[in-house]
């Protein structure tokens, strides 16, 4: 049976779970023999199916990466693509793009992982972003309509920003008027809006929010937790009913934790490692380094992304995200990378 | 109420300890500062001629000072400045404070010591009733006070700029100098240089990025760079990697790098693009463009030069850079150590600080 066909067996639990190492360092080598940009860098690093014999030396690329699109980091022909999903970002910025050719894994991965991590099933979902037709590009937008049709099929009308970026607070409200229990997506930022617009509005009893995206704002950055207090109060909600999840354009898996959890958690299909950025090796056990990710769903790319935020391993697959370093005080007044930074989905 | 000339000898007292940061200097020498900046040395005590009135200078007081982490210089400079004129001075220092600047101000006599307040915190006092404020840092630190400050402050903001050097002799010595401007204060400062030009074309280029990488070895080994936090370490180590993946699929790029830590990085890129790293020793290394062409080849990014720092230094040279129009160029080796009078990002440094009313 085909490695693609094998791996969706194995999220939808029809086959047998194999083991890890071995179906990894099967997609490393296919991904090494169909995806010519990343094999040449993975040449460069002397990382190759030949010399990698566990997937902690599978080779991982930066984020950035997908930003260089004329190395375009897929698996297969052009022509074959049949959705891309871009990272956010103004008309200037240089957006990254991650190109699948078939989106079954990425689906599956979303649904299994949800079951798997037993996340309560969003009858009554309500989304604080565009719809899927105004933002065919977002991973995100993706991400909650796979969700959506999965689990509630006839709430195909609940997308609450309009394609000016108009964000209609009054759906909601009638919504929440109704008294039965609903979810509410959003990005964090989209949350911030709303939080920011002063008028609180009370969730039915039994209500909970999915928030994701950095907290890495237009104007200031916020503190999760802070910001994470004010969202609970405005929506009057318990403020472990604030499911976050750490995902990326680049991956196809995502990691949640519950507000008040320690860590995230991935699917069994993903691995994560901690690296020293300073000598590229795994960080200490306990000690904080830089987050990795293995995905073997992103089968059509690279399963071994290398994302900009820090975070402590907890274990294979989960770890507590610290995001950019908060020791990090902003000094000196030299012109860096970073100034050219945007959130990243 | 003291007269400049009792404000610059009773700073003359602390010559030593000042001219670190500032560079040397002497009573003439501030006097002449103030006869460029505000038209006669007894501006600030006097009612003066100008033209057909007589007008006198006035500082902008309480002069609120936010000054970056980075290095030293800026809160020096800033607070001499605002002493100059007779402002009293307000001084945010970053978390943490800067001990250098702070011990300083214990030292000075009375007159001027009583001129200064320090703190690390930004209460309501000073944000609401300071006559001006002079900011320093980057665009993260100017957004934050843009809007803690009320609209209608004066400000005067310095930052984020980069700097860079052109390379016209490429050299084991001019290597050590890009090594100096390089590696001083890990590169936090706007005068800090980011990216060299060399002329010759890509193969002097390359060369030369190899000698620079044994300076910046050899520098590193003689003064190590002090601990930095993961997220600069993870910075470079990310603009590495892209340098690496970049150079794999074959475009014209190379990079050296410090084994084993992060300490120094040299990146050859034939593309020209001017673009800000992420600091702490790490540079990139550009064959130079030609002269008429340098505003387009270097990109958006040229509009936030501060200074470009050649080798040699001549104005044959710099003159041939007129075309970006760079607030400052200097000799190679000099970028962080500017002249008491220049103009820091294009901007005059005392006459920004005093109001005028005329009489007459």
């Amino acid at each position: 049976m085909a490695l693609r066909e094998r791996l969706l067996d194995w999220m939808n639990g029809s086959g047998s779970a194999p083991a890890f190492e071995a179906i990894a360092l099967e997609v490393f080598r296919h991904q090494f023999e169909h995806n010519a940009a990343y094999a040449r860098y993975a040449r460069a690093l002397d990382h190759t199916p030949d010399t990698v014999a566990t997937w902690l030396d599978i080779p991982a690329v930066p984020t950035d990466a997908f930003k260089l699109t004329r190395h375009p980091l897929r698996g297969f022909p052009a022509e074959a693509t049949r959705a891309i999903f871009r990272t956010s970002g103004t008309t200037r910025d240089v957006r990254g793009e991650h190109a699948f050719d078939d989106l079954s894994l990425y689906e599956t991965s979303i649904l299994q992982g949800w079951r798997h991590l037993d996340l309560p099933i969003p009858e009554n979902p309500w989304f604080l972003t565009q719809s899927p037709e105004d933002a065919p590009d977002s991973s995100l937008v993706h991400m909650f309509s796979t969700l959506q049709r999965a689990h509630a099929p006839l709430a195909r009308d609940r997308w609450l920003i309009d394609d000016t970026g108009r964000l209609d607070s009054q759906r909601l409200a009638h919504a929440a008027a109704e008294g039965r229990p609903l979810v509410l997506f959003s990005t964090a930022l989209a949350l911030l809006r709303l939080v920011e617009s002063g008028h609180p509005l009370p969730l039915p009893a039994g209500s909970w929010i999915f928030e994701t995206g950095g907290y890495k704002g237009v104007r200031v950055e916020l503190d999760p937790s802070e910001f994470r207090e004010k969202v609970a109060a405005h929506f009057t909600i318990v403020p472990s009913r604030l499911l976050n999840e750490y995902g990326m354009t680049e991956l196809s898996s995502p990691f949640y934790a519950w507000n008040g959890e320690p860590c995230h958690q991935g699917s069994p299909w993903t691995r994560i490692r901690v690296i020293d950025p300073d000598s590229g090796k795994p960080s200490r056990p306990g000690a904080p380094g830089y987050l990795e990710i293995l995905d073997l769903a992103n089968f059509g790319s690279v399963a071994a992304i290398r994302t900009q935020d820090l975070a402590i391993a907890r274990d294979d697959r989960s770890f507590t995200l610290l995001g950019r370093d908060p020791g990090a005080l902003p000094r000196g007044c030299s012109r860096r990378a970073d100034d050219l930074l945007r959130p990243s989905r | 109420m003291i007269t400049a000339a009792q404000r610059i000898e009773a700073l003359l007292a602390s010559r030593d300890a000042l001219a670190l940061w500032i560079g040397d200097f002497d009573a003439h020498r501030f006097n002449q500062l103030l006869e460029t900046q505000l038209g006669s040395h007894e501006a600030l005590d006097l009612w003066v001629r100008r033209g057909d009135t007589r007008a006198r200078a006035f500082p902008l007081s309480p002069l609120l000072h936010i000054v970056s982490g980075n290095t030293p210089h800026a809160a020096f400079q800033s607070v001499v400045r605002g002493l100059l004129v007779g402002s009293h001075n307000r001084v945010k220092l970053p978390t943490g404070g800067i001990p250098e600047f702070e011990t300083w101000v214990t030292a000075l006599p009375g007159e001027l010591s009583q001129l200064i307040e320090i703190r690390e915190d930004l209460p309501d006092e000073w944000r609401l009733t300071s006559a001006a404020a002079v900011i320093f840092g980057g665009s993260a630190t100017i957004e934050t006070f843009r809007q803690q400050l009320p609209a209608g402050l004066p400000r005067i903001e310095y930052g984020p700029k980069l700097s860079i050097a052109m390379v016209f002799s490429p050299d084991r010595q001019a290597a050590d100098l890009a090594a100096i401007d390089i590696l001083a204060f890990e590169q936090l400062g706007c005068l800090s240089v980011q990216a060299v030009y060399v002329a010759g074309g890509p193969l002097p280029t390359r060369e030369f990025a190899l000698t620079l990488a044994e300076a910046l070895a050899r520098h590193r080994e003689r003064q190590p760079r002090p601990a930095i936090s993961l997220s600069d370490a993870g910075a470079i180590s990310n603009a590495r990697e892209l340098v690496r993946f970049r150079a794999a699929n074959g475009e014209d790029t190379a990079l050296i790098e410090s084994p084993g830590d992060t300490s120094w990085t040299v990146v050859y890129a034939s593309d020209p693009t001017l673009a800000p790293g992420p600091l702490n020793g790490y540079v990139t290394v550009h064959p130079l463009p030609a002269s008429g062409q340098l505003p387009a080849a270097l990109g958006p990014e040229a509009a936030h030069l501060s200074t470009v720092a050649l080798h040699p230094f001549t104005d044959a040279f710099a003159d041939r850079l007129e075309l970006l129009a760079a607030p400052r160029v200097c000799s190679l080796g000099r970028s962080q150590q500017p002249p008491l009078f220049w103009h820091h990002d294009g901007r005059p440094p005392l006459a920004d600080l005093v109001t005028w009313r005329d009489r007459g």
